[in-house]
């Protein structure tokens, strides 16, 4: 009996220990943090004071690009080495998911969790931001006057009513939503890349008959609900997928607009006619990358970068595969709209917001923080350097003044480099690059061609979405009866006859007070 | 008896009292002590749940769910217990059994991963076989009217081998008198099962109802997770899936607390009742 107590208490002690030990465990860092955001084409040296004392270590999420290929070990620790020796801050990164959602919940459970997580990009830091999450750098930026000063109006952006900067932009205004033709198959069935949506039908229709990629496997259109008004929605309406004005003055968001089912109509003729890929709306990020690389996709109605950062990888399997972009017209108009940097975000995404780099607000020297995205931002060399290595390793100017440089090493997977965004990629490119579609994209200014598209009215307009959320507590509600019953619509999943009774349920879920909240704070801005 | 116990109280026990998040405006960002110090709320967030449009939706689905599980799948393994029971050739009935437990063991992602392909209207085999007979390729899985099917019969697949293991053990201890005197007395085999094969497992199959109406509202998270899209919330958003996505997409904590509450209180009020049923039938109970 006693013998049995004493093993019972060794076992209670295990148990107990075990638990204890299991508590907060943190992350082991995979190396390598990601951010992207603007940097000028600086040239000074951004090696701010480095006081000789304990380095600070600080966890990056990073979110791999859509072409990830893990980067060799010893160039990572180089980088990290260099960072180090800048900067003084010892960056680990940690390895999230590609696909948005799913990059979401992780880094919100990673939050939610406690653990440490101090440099992140989002798409919705006013979110973040409204439950107590992020750094208020309004005073630490004043000491960085270069890294705002590179930024811009995109500052703005990352503003809270009061003044406070929450963020580091990633963006400013840009045209992120193109059609992508494969223009292959278009000479090959001797067609013109289409101006209009009509000739775009056209161009579907012979890409499904003559099925190029073989087998039954082509999928003449592939595209995403998220992407899908952004690229195609200003052919139908005035302003794309910018706030809708009614005919008494109310402004509400852009699904409201009566031109938004002649969009869905078309879509649903497509979707029968088996013009659209069937499970679409279902794939992940990742799936719909597959499909591009696998030269089946005859239009890709999607984020530019599925493509841009693909297509290399696609020619090594269909050598002569090139995507085009078609800058499609409709009956009002321009198919594209100009992705505004503020605008107001309710439908622009499943997680409504704007994007950035930002601090988490338990991270213990926001200054460190701060200091290693001067160190890339500021300094065209730093930035190529957290991509591809040291300077005369992994890379050397070519053409130091026209920020071209030649790429000693094969493509990395930009783990430390927590600085891509609309400046510092506008910035410098490769001589030779591996992802040369991307880089005559962003290089080649084709990402700010803003012809191309409409401009929102709300472009440029801050919008307080803590009033809003308070105003109308279902707007989540409307944003899930907008998005399940669109897709149930272009599927034939539900009538069209019914888009009345949807547009009530819409209402009937804080339409009116929501609109009456955007029109609102629309007045106030333009006053 | 003390580890066991002190495995509840920490895991069980303690953490109910983050059921206080319900009723209060809370953001765990900041750990314990931001739901000590958040502000109370009362029952603000359940009237947020139930005025919300999704509501009897989320509702009727975990229910219908549910209990097409309980009606189909509480069955499946019973049934399939008697018939491997009736198999005498003991290796094959050695090997059927070992293949149908395997299903158990795989993990949910890859069951999902199966389904998914099995069932694309682009290329997968279900399809595949629809066509070769004429017909036209059916998107289970973007079809309101189907994914309810495709969800229980991949839970029926996947636990009906394990599910009857407790089944064969109580059979096991059937006496085997009582079928030699039936079948002296010239019971047939289906009569010996209805008159002495049942009733002699009638109590476990009490037991396990009684648990399974237990988790009634339990319609499987992770299946409907993994095989659920926008384009099906209608009939197969439940309210476990509801929850994930207003908690962790949405970071509505307090208010995912409130509905994750709601289902548990449905659930205690459920499993009591049917106890007190069951009692009252003079079939064995959990108390």
């Amino acid at each position: 009996m006693k013998k049995t107590k004493r093993v019972l208490a060794c076992l209670t002690a295990v148990l107990l220990l075990g638990m204890a030990g299991c508590g907060g465990g943190s992350n082991a860092p995979s190396e390598g943090t990601v951010g992207g955001g603007t940097g000028s084409a600086g040239s000074g040296v951004t090696a701010t004071e480095a006081p000789s004392e304990e380095p600070v270590k600080l966890i990056y999420f990073f979110q791999p690009p859509a072409n990830y290929q893990p980067t060799d070990s010893a160039v990572l620790q180089k980088i990290r080495a260099r960072i180090l020796e800048d900067t003084n801050v010892d960056v680990e990164f940690i390895l999230a998911p590609i696909d948005n959602t799913e990059y979401n919940n992780k880094l919100n459970l990673m939050l939610a969790g406690g653990e440490q997580l101090d440099i992140f990009l989002t798409n919705g830091w006013e979110d973040l931001q409204r439950n107590g999450v992020l750094a208020d750098l309004t005073d630490v930026l004043k000491e960085y006057p270069e890294l705002t000063d590179v930024f811009g109006n995109a500052m703005e952006a990352m503003k809270t009513n009061d003044n406070k900067i929450w963020g580091i932009p990633r963006n400013g205004d840009a045209v992120h939503y193109p059609v992508w033709i494969r223009k292959d198959w278009l000479d090959e069935l001797g067609l013109e890349v289409p101006k209009t949506i009509d000739e775009f039908e056209t161009v579907l229709k012979a890409f499904k008959e003559n099925d190029l990629a073989g087998n039954g496997k082509t999928i003449p259109m592939l595209t995403s609900f998220e992407n899908l008004p952004h690229c195609l929605l200003g052919a139908y309406t005035e302003n794309g997928t910018g706030v809708y004005t009614s005919p008494d003055g109310l402004m509400m968001p852009f699904f409201m607009d009566p031109g938004y089912k002649d969009m869905l109509t078309e879509l649903n003729d497509w979707y029968k006619d088996g013009l659209i890929d069937k499970e679409t709306f279902i794939y992940k990020d990742n799936q719909r990358i597959d499909l591009i690389k696998q030269g089946r996709v005859g239009a890709a109605v999607l984020w530019f970068s599925r493509v841009s950062l693909n297509e290399q990888e696609l020619k090594k399997l269909v050598p002569e595969a090139e995507y085009v972009i078609a800058s499609l017209e409709g009956p009002k108009g321009k198919a594209e709209t100009v992705n505004a940097y503020a605008r107001f975000p309710i439908g622009i995404s499943t997680a409504p917001g704007t994007t950035g780099y930002v601090i988490s607000g338990k991270c213990k020297d926001v200054d460190a923080a701060i200091r290693v995205l001067n160190w890339g931002f500021t300094n065209t060399g730093n930035y190529i350097t957290s991509r591809y290595g040291i300077e005369g390793e992994g890379w050397q100017w070519a053409d130091k003044d026209a920020g071209v440089f030649d790429l000693l090493v094969p493509q990395t997977g930009d783990e430390y480099c927590m600085y891509k965004g609309l400046v510092t990629e506008m910035a410098v490119r490769e001589s030779i690059s591996p992802n040369e579609k991307h880089v005559e994209y962003i290089y080649g200014k084709e990402i700010v061609n803003f012809d191309r598209a409409k401009y929102p009215p709300d472009g440029g307009i801050h919008f307080d979405m803590k009033t809003i959320y308070d105003t109308v507590p279902n707007v989540s509600d409307i944003l899930r009866i907008y998005q399940e019953e669109s897709i149930k619509f272009i599927t034939g999943a539900r009538p069209l006859s019914e888009y009345d009774a949807y547009i009530e349920s819409l209402k009937k879920s804080g339409m009116d007070q929501l609109a009456l909240e955007v029109t609102k704070q629309v007045e106030a801005a333009t006053k | 008896m003390v580890p066991g116990l002190l495995f509840f109280i920490i895991y069980k026990y303690i953490p109910m009292l983050g059921i206080v998040v319900a009723f209060k405006d809370v953001a765990p960002f900041d750990g314990v002590a931001e739901i000590i110090s958040a502000p109370w709320v009362g029952f603000r967030h359940f009237q947020n749940f139930f005025s919300s449009v999704f509501f009897w939706e989320v509702l009727h689905n975990t229910v219908v769910i549910s209990l097409l599980y309980l009606v189909l799948g509480f069955p499946a393994p019973i049934i399939f217990a008697l018939v491997i029971n009736e198999v005498t050739h003991l290796r094959f009935k050695k090997v059927i059994q070992t293949i149908s437990y395997l299903p158990h063991f795989l993990s949910m992602v890859v069951v999902a991963g199966m389904v998914t392909n099995l069932c694309s209207p682009n290329g997968g085999l279900i399809n595949a076989i629809i066509e070769f007979f004429g017909g036209e390729p059916v998107f289970f899985l973007g079809s309101n009217q189907h994914i309810r099917g495709v969800i229980t019969l991949t839970a029926i697949w996947q636990e009906i081998g394990w599910g009857s293991i407790i089944y064969l053990a109580a059979l096991t201890g059937i006496s085997a008198e009582l079928y030699e005197a039936a079948t002296v007395d010239g019971a047939g085999r289906w009569k010996r099962l209805i008159h002495i094969t049942l009733p002699g497992i009638m109590p476990i199959i009490s037991i396990m109802f009684i648990l399974q109406i237990g988790k009634v509202l339990d319609a499987g998270f992770e299946r409907v997770l993994l095989l659920y899209n926008p384009s099906v919330y209608q009939n197969a958003d439940i309210i476990d899936t509801f929850v994930y996505r207003k908690g962790i997409n949405e970071l509505q904590y307090s208010f995912s607390t409130a509905v994750g509450l709601f289902k548990s209180v449905i659930a205690f009020v459920l499993i009591t009742g049917t106890n007190w049923v069951t009692k009252k039938l003079g079939q064995e109970t959990l108390w």
